[in-house]
């Protein structure tokens, strides 16, 4: 019943590359390429709470900044921030670290296609850096739903628009799929710990994206543990 | 980015040492760390690393209207970020990034004009300075030069009566930003008002707050200059700074070119790597350096103390064993586009596409090898 014909399945994910540890004044950061994205994150916390009335006496509290490649922060790197931060604090045992703050700095660098999913991806090594205790890994799955409803996970889209900062040129790109997913698990249950989409799709297209996404970020997990066995044998 | 505190016998340390021409990371007085220069996958994206340093910077652009001043000119604002929000020291690298890129007219302003008094693109260069361990500006000043050599921007024409089209890259090939020259800013420290100290650490950086910021062209041109902290003690330091940051400027442009030419011919072939091909697995624990690197610089550093070296080698990351291995997803080059009709959702493992390829880095593939060179 899920079966769709026109449907494609490919579990291929970009390669991606990382490394940590890449600046010596965080106490957790990475840098990460995920095919034709790619950004540095860096942790610093738990620290002292910079704003008193952001002081939490059961939790830390969080707070994330994200930068654009090119031209001022806006609207939509706000909405970024609060999903980002959202998403954190389900991961983070945030209540191992009251009347702290917990900072997360986002640099995006490359911006393709699925650069939301790879700056999640981002955070969650990061956050394994910086040693801060948390409940599960997650890991974030990019998939686009194309003109011929076809699901694609984590397409490679190599977008021709040349880098501009004014924000209303940014909102009218990415137009070229019906609609887009990014969905985050985290790795207790695998099960969705948020969802991000775009566009007009159909119950039975988010069920299956849900899906392949779902095996998808089976790999994103595995990466997780070869990066932190890697790791493991130098320190 | 937590501020490190200093302490009464640090500073005292580290002002004996210098007395004495040593440096506390074995480096000569006139020696810089290792830079390193990686371009992303879009035009304009940089990061520019000197040691610990490490900044990014990107170029965009939009079309706007001139300055009334200026009907025929393009515009140029630079941006600096250092943390999450903007503070004092960023105001002064802004400053001092403005006069060297901006008022020493290494731009070609006049070629970013589309329509006279109508029509101009607006250049932004976006700094973030992702890490300090010292000598932040001259970091900077690098990014944002390499940055701007790299940027391309759509070509464009202008059919008459005021109204002009932008072409998308796929119709006409994006155009370079025209530089007369590459400034480059090189930051000395002055101890006691007439010690300078190249590429100053962050900790000296804070036992003298006295810098002298010299911005120079490959040509010996000095752009601009900027002296903090202190008065002039010696009429000859400007002189004698002067010569040294055009020598080092001079490498760095030389080494700012192979890097674009680099790039460019990774590009031509299809292999633009983007910022991956700065990743290695090494510097895991950030403080790690290999024996190899410290017998390097103790070589460098000879007796003469008179002597200058300067030494521009690899980043210190790139300096790896070849039995280190990156971590890289390689996916099959699949045939995605080919078959696009009839396949059903159904798991079959070998159509698991994704391989747990454990990829060599090949650090032979780059070409700025070690170069010492002693100047007299």
């Amino acid at each position: 019943m899920l079966k769709m014909e026109a449907d494609k399945e490919i579990l291929n994910l970009k390669p991606i590359t990382a490394e940590m540890n890449i600046l010596s004044r965080s106490d957790g950061s990475v840098i990460i390429t995920q095919g034709d994205s790619s950004c540095i994150v860096n942790v610093n916390g738990p620290t002292e709470v910079v704003s008193m009335a952001n002081m939490d006496m059961n939790k830390a509290y969080m707070e994330v900044s994200y930068r654009p490649r090119c031209g001022i922060p806006g609207v939509n790197e706000r909405y970024k921030e609060k999903i980002i931060k959202n998403i954190c604090e389900t991961v983070i045992l945030t209540a191992l670290y009251p009347k702290s703050q917990i900072n997360i700095q986002i640099q995006e660098m490359d911006d393709g296609s699925g650069i939301f999913a790879c700056v999640i991806n981002a955070c969650n090594v990061a956050l394994l850096n910086s040693g801060i205790e948390m409940r599960s890994t997650m890991a974030a799955v990019h998939c686009v739903l194309d003109d011929k409803d076809n699901l694609i996970i984590d397409p490679i889209d190599y977008s021709d628009d040349t880098p501009t900062f004014s924000r209303i040129q940014k909102a009218v790109r990415n137009s070229k799929y019906k609609a887009d997913f990014t969905f985050v698990f985290e790795s207790l249950k695998e099960s969705v710990i948020s969802v991000n989409t775009n566009g007009n799709f159909t119950i039975h297209q988010y069920n299956n994206a849900q899906k392949l996404c779902k095996e998808a970020s089976k790999k994103i997990f595995e990466f997780y543990c070869d990066l932190a066995r890697k790791y493991a044998n130098v320190i | 980015m937590k501020d490190p505190i200093l302490s009464n016998n640090e500073r005292a340390f580290v002002e004996k040492a210098i007395a004495e021409k040593l440096r506390i990371d074995k480096r000569g007085l006139n020696e810089f760390r290792n830079l390193a220069i990686f371009y992303g996958k879009n035009y304009g994206s940089v990061i520019a690393s000197l040691g610990e340093t490490k900044v990014f910077a990107s170029v965009s652009c939009e079309v706007s209207t001139p300055k009334t001043t200026r009907p025929n000119e393009g515009t140029i604002f630079i941006n600096v970020e250092m943390g999450s929000q903007q503070n004092e020291p960023c105001i002064v690298v802004t400053r001092i990034l403005e006069r060297t890129i901006r008022e020493s007219n290494c731009i070609d302003l006049e070629s970013l004009c589309i329509v006279a008094e109508e029509k101009v693109w607006n250049l932004r260069v976006d700094i973030s300075i992702l890490n300090n361990e010292g000598n932040v500006i001259d970091c900077a000043c690098i990014a944002a030069v390499s940055a701007l050599a790299h940027f391309r921007r759509p070509d464009c024409t202008a059919s008459g009566d005021g109204e002009f089209t932008i072409h998308k890259s796929a119709e006409k090939d994006l155009i370079p930003i025209v530089l007369h020259h590459y400034p480059i800013c090189v930051n000395y420290a002055l101890f006691e008002g007439k010690t300078p100290i190249a590429d100053p650490t962050i900790l000296e950086e804070r036992v003298t707050n006295a810098s002298l910021i010299l911005a120079v062209n490959a040509y010996k041109e000095l752009c601009s200059i900027h002296l903090t902290g202190v008065s002039l003690t010696s009429p000859y330091l400007i002189q004698k700074c002067s010569d040294m940051a055009a020598e080092r400027a001079k490498h760095i442009v030389e080494y700012i070119k192979d890097a674009l030419e680099q790039d460019r011919i990774d590009r031509e072939n299809g292999q633009a790597k983007g910022f991956s091909q700065s990743i290695k697995l090494t510097n895991i624990p950030s403080n790690f350096t290999d024996t190899q690197e410290i017998d390097q610089v103790m070589d460098t550093e000879n007796d003469g103390s008179g002597e200058l070296e300067e030494v521009m080698a690899d980043e210190s990351f790139e300096k790896i064993d070849s039995d280190t291995v990156a971590s890289t997803w390689t996916k099959e080059e699949s045939d995605e586009s080919s078959d696009s009709d009839v396949q059903v959702i159904e798991e079959s493992p070998k159509k698991k596409g994704i391989i747990n390829v454990m990829e060599i880095v090949d650090t032979s593939s780059d070409d700025e090898e070690k170069e010492t060179i002693v100047l007299n």
